[in-house]
């Protein structure tokens, strides 16, 4: 096997996962109970000949392979369908509310992974000491704190307490700035509180990780022969210890980001972010069946992309990995 | 690519970004110089298209944007709009409008009777929105000239001239296929009479409206509104409290009390137009999915004897709500018939248990649980919305009450969603919703009439005396005997009780008095926004 056919059956791999949740998604939309109609129409006053009308208008009447055949052709157009609730191009509406998220998850995350790297290998070097036992507890109080009432409280203590940060919202309409930088700065601070709450939901995971991977690789016997070798602590972490324990990050990063997506639902919900996560919230509670789907669709494509990164990261990362 | 471990460069980064979150700590905003009025929202503005939209932020912003022919006043009597003056013939079938004639639409053009005319037959003839039942029965609008409008109706109707439709530009509205009108045509810088217009709309963020400044009954000084949508209540408050907005809709009734004192705000528990109630299965068809014990009104009414108002009202909503009787909330002063504390069902459990031992149901197996006569256990589901936390707390105590008097209650939540659909199929025996009341009360009391039965009919109640007097209340010009007619309705649909009204509103909202005077509420001792009249956006102005 070359190069190239390792890409393209991972590539495979990774549309036909795509693939499997697509029809899983769909059907799952099919079986849940009510009528989508009623929730096209919230007047139930309406005559049956509309009713008719609009059915056939979001091809509800055809039967559902039919349907299904419709749906898959669409897709292959970019045509997600057609909100119920906005009545717009459901990728439309998806792509309006993805930049949003992408600052916020992408900084967040960013973050989190670089000061959880850095936590995870300086509680792994002094393991057992009290520097160990208190950053751990730390970590694994913040990898269990919920992210909803974290960011409550980041928001009673900064926003309320401190009165240094504003409580939410991406940026406050309507403010005349005096310069560019001045309306840059603000921005900055309306993504303090959302993008601080995010990192530190975050951070103890990453660290937690990193640490038990450190560990390992500490006990391995190529850190032995290099101490014996008198090369110095910070050389040993910096050139052996440390880039071989980012391996199992890589993947968990990749694999975590459908749990970042529900950590973007409820910090976007306390924050008031205008991102994918609250856009998921609202389509959810008016039963905005199209929506959601081109969400999960979104979603999924982006979860198995990233895992599709990581597998080809990990062939350069570790060496015994080999892409041929 | 390097597999070397840079862990300066990573240091760096961690220490710029936060360098730069603590520099960013130093600025501060400058406030416009613009009278910028901050409306603090939960619910989303899902589209400026007055034949779509239907939630009531949406709804605020159309009466905002538009206007309508009518409005109303602080004592809930109809006020002029576009047209400032009306007549009826004596058969109450033609109405004359005569319109103003200083009135520009917000793109310049003259508004004139054809606007008029075009709106209310585009509607008519395409079935549009929820605003055709206001001009399906229109006959005939004719043109007597530029601002003068007779609109003859097939039968005379009550509620005339409260016509709720927003009135559109003919020549912006033409141009579009109905068919879209009411599907995806967006109206994406709808062009209105009103005081404000949208300028601005963020999805998920924001819409923004600038005041009109020829609107015809005067420039507003608020010069923009922004409507904020908020993802939680718990910041919203404190977004208030933090002078970063002017006025929440909508404050719940846990945060309600840390509101009450603060300086610089002020908070009103308003008279509301809502009641939660608990709706029976009253459907006699054979089809129904419902418990048919049900049907029988006393048990209806003994249930009603079983729950202490009071008691729950203090439970559910913190105090705040007002005690339920009838269907017609008591904010419609004119309307609302006010039963006499000693004719209500009130809390009274061996009443009620006294009642349906008469009635022949009778505990024969010896588990708790009364029988029918032929052995049916009284025995009920009761649905509730999983999204108000305070029908499910007052359906919780009223388990117990009810147990005691010997009627199992077995509760189930769900979203409104699953719930409606259940109600459209019968498929209940009893659930705790409510309606809000409109400020003429023919639609709320046009719900318990046979020919609203699979359209906006909720318990499937027939009564053929209660149809009659509906029939005559509708087309009633007269307005005492109307409300004659009105009074013996609800007294009729207490009487059998299809719903048990639980509690009215509660209505909350605050706003902040330290940048703004004028809040206005509609009606008196009512709210000061989202009330179907744009009083206070054009009564606000800065405080000096």
């Amino acid at each position: 096997m070359n190069n190239r056919k390792y890409l393209l059956k991972k590539f495979m791999q990774a549309m036909i996962t795509i693939f499997i949740v697509l029809i899983f998604n769909y059907f799952l939309f099919r079986v849940m109970p009510g009528d989508p109609i009623r929730v096209l129409i919230r007047n139930p006053r309406i005559s049956v000949d509309a009713l008719a009308e609009i059915r056939a208008q979001f091809g509800l009447d055809l039967p559902w392979y039919t349907q299904f055949i419709y749906y898959l052709k669409d897709l292959l157009h970019g045509n997600l369908g057609s909100s119920f609730y906005y009545r717009e191009p459901v990728l439309n509406i998806i792509m309006e509310r993805v930049p949003a998220t992408l600052i916020l998850v992408g900084t967040g995350t960013i973050i989190s992974i670089f000061l959880g790297i850095i936590i995870g290998v300086v509680v792994a070097w002094k393991r057992g000491t009290k520097i160990d036992i208190i950053g751990l507890g730390i970590c694994l109080i913040l990898y269990s704190t919920p992210a909803f009432w974290f960011g409550i409280l980041m928001v009673m203590f900064f926003a309320v307490y401190l009165r240094v940060f504003p409580t939410g919202l991406m940026s406050l309409p309507g403010v005349a700035y005096s310069s560019l930088l001045d309306q840059f700065m603000t921005s900055l601070r309306h993504l303090f509180l959302p993008v601080l709450t995010f990192t530190l939901i975050y951070i103890g995971g990453y660290a937690i990780i990193m640490r038990n991977s450190v560990i390992e690789v500490l006990n391995e016997d190529y850190i032995i022969t290099a101490r014996a070798k008198g090369i110095s602590y910070i050389q040993l972490l910096k050139r052996h210890a440390v880039p071989n324990a980012l391996l199992p990050l890589v993947s968990m990063v990749a694999i975590n980001l459908g749990f970042v997506i529900a950590g973007a639902i409820q910090v976007e919900t306390v924050f008031s972010w205008p991102g994918l996560g609250r856009l998921m919230y609202t389509a959810l509670l008016n039963r905005d069946y199209p929506l959601l789907q081109g969400l999960f669709l979104f979603l999924t494509t982006c979860v198995v992309g990233a895992n599709f990164c990581a597998d080809i990261l990990y062939s350069y990362l570790d060496p015994r990995v080999k892409l041929s | 690519m390097s597999r070397r471990f840079n862990g300066k460069l990573m240091i760096l980064i961690v220490l710029g970004s936060l360098l730069l979150g603590l520099f960013s700590l130093t600025v501060t905003t400058k406030a416009a110089e613009k009278n910028v009025l901050r409306v603090g929202l939960l619910e989303e503005v899902e589209s400026l298209n007055p034949m779509i939209g239907w939630s009531a932020a949406a709804y605020e912003v159309y009466n905002l944007n538009y206007d309508k022919l009518i409005t109303w006043d602080e004592n809930l009597n109809v006020a002029p709009a576009l047209a400032k003056e009306w007549e009826v013939s004596d058969d109450g079938k033609v109405w004359t409008f005569y319109l103003r004639d200083d009135v520009k639409w917000q793109d310049g053009e003259k508004f004139t009777a054809e606007d008029v005319k075009f709106t209310f037959e585009y509607i008519r003839d395409n079935n549009l929105g929820y605003f055709k039942d206001y001009v399906s029965a229109m006959e005939d609008i004719k043109i007597i000239d530029d601002y003068t409008v007779e609109i003859t109706l097939s039968d005379p109707i009550a509620w005339m001239p409260q016509i709720y439709v927003y009135i559109l530009p003919k020549h912006v509205w033409e141009d579009i296929d109905p068919e879209t009108a009411s599907t995806t045509f967006k109206n994406e810088n709808p062009v209105g009479t009103g005081a404000f217009r949208v300028v601005e709309q963020k999805k998920g963020q924001y819409v923004r409206m600038e005041a009109n400044e020829d609107y015809f009954r005067g420039t507003p000084e608020v010069d923009e509104i922004i409507f904020m949508q908020f993802g939680n209540s718990s910041t919203m408050v404190e977004s208030l409290k933090l002078g970063e907005i002017d006025v929440v809709t909508q404050v719940p009734a846990n945060h309600f009390r840390t509101l009450e004192n603060y300086p610089d705000i002020k908070s009103i528990n308003a008279k509301s137009a809502n009641f939660t109630s608990i709706n029976f299965n009253c459907w006699q068809d054979p089809d129904s999915k419902g418990n048919k014990l049900l049907l029988d009104p006393v048990i209806r009414r003994a249930m009603e004897y079983a729950i202490n108002r009071d008691y729950i009202v203090n439970v559910a909503t913190g105090g705040y709500a007002t005690k339920g009787s009838v269907i017609i909330p008591p904010v419609l002063d004119f309307w609302h018939l006010k039963i006499p504390e000693e004719d209500m069902r009130g809390f009274n459990l061996d009443k009620a248990a006294a009642m349906l031992k008469e009635a022949g149901y009778v505990d024969r197996d010896g588990d708790g649980i009364r029988e029918s006569k032929d052995g049916q256990p009284l025995d009920f589901r009761m649905f509730l919305r999983s999204e108000r936390s305070e029908t499910i707390k007052a359906a919780r105590v009223m388990q117990e009450w009810f147990k005691e008097i010997g009627i199992n209650i077995r509760t189930e939540s769900m979203d409104s969603g699953t719930l409606t659909d259940k109600i459209y199929e019968s498929d209940f025996d009893m659930y705790i919703w409510g309606w809000y009341v409109e400020f003429d009360p023919n639609l709320m009391l046009s719900v318990l009439t046979t020919d609203q039965i699979m359209s906006w009919s909720d318990t499937f109640y027939t009564n053929p005396e209660y149809d009659k007097l509906f029939d005559k209340q509708k087309i009633m010009l007269d307005r005492e005997k109307r409300q004659e007619i009105v009074y013996k309705m609800q007294s009729i649909a207490y009487r059998d009780a299809p719903y048990i009204v639980l509690w009215y509103g509660p209505d909350l909202q605050a706003y902040r008095t330290d940048r703004f005077a004028g809040w206005t509420q509609i009606p008196t001792g009512g709210l000061v926004v989202n009330t179907y009249t744009t009083e206070t956006y054009r009564n606000l102005h800065p405080v000096k």
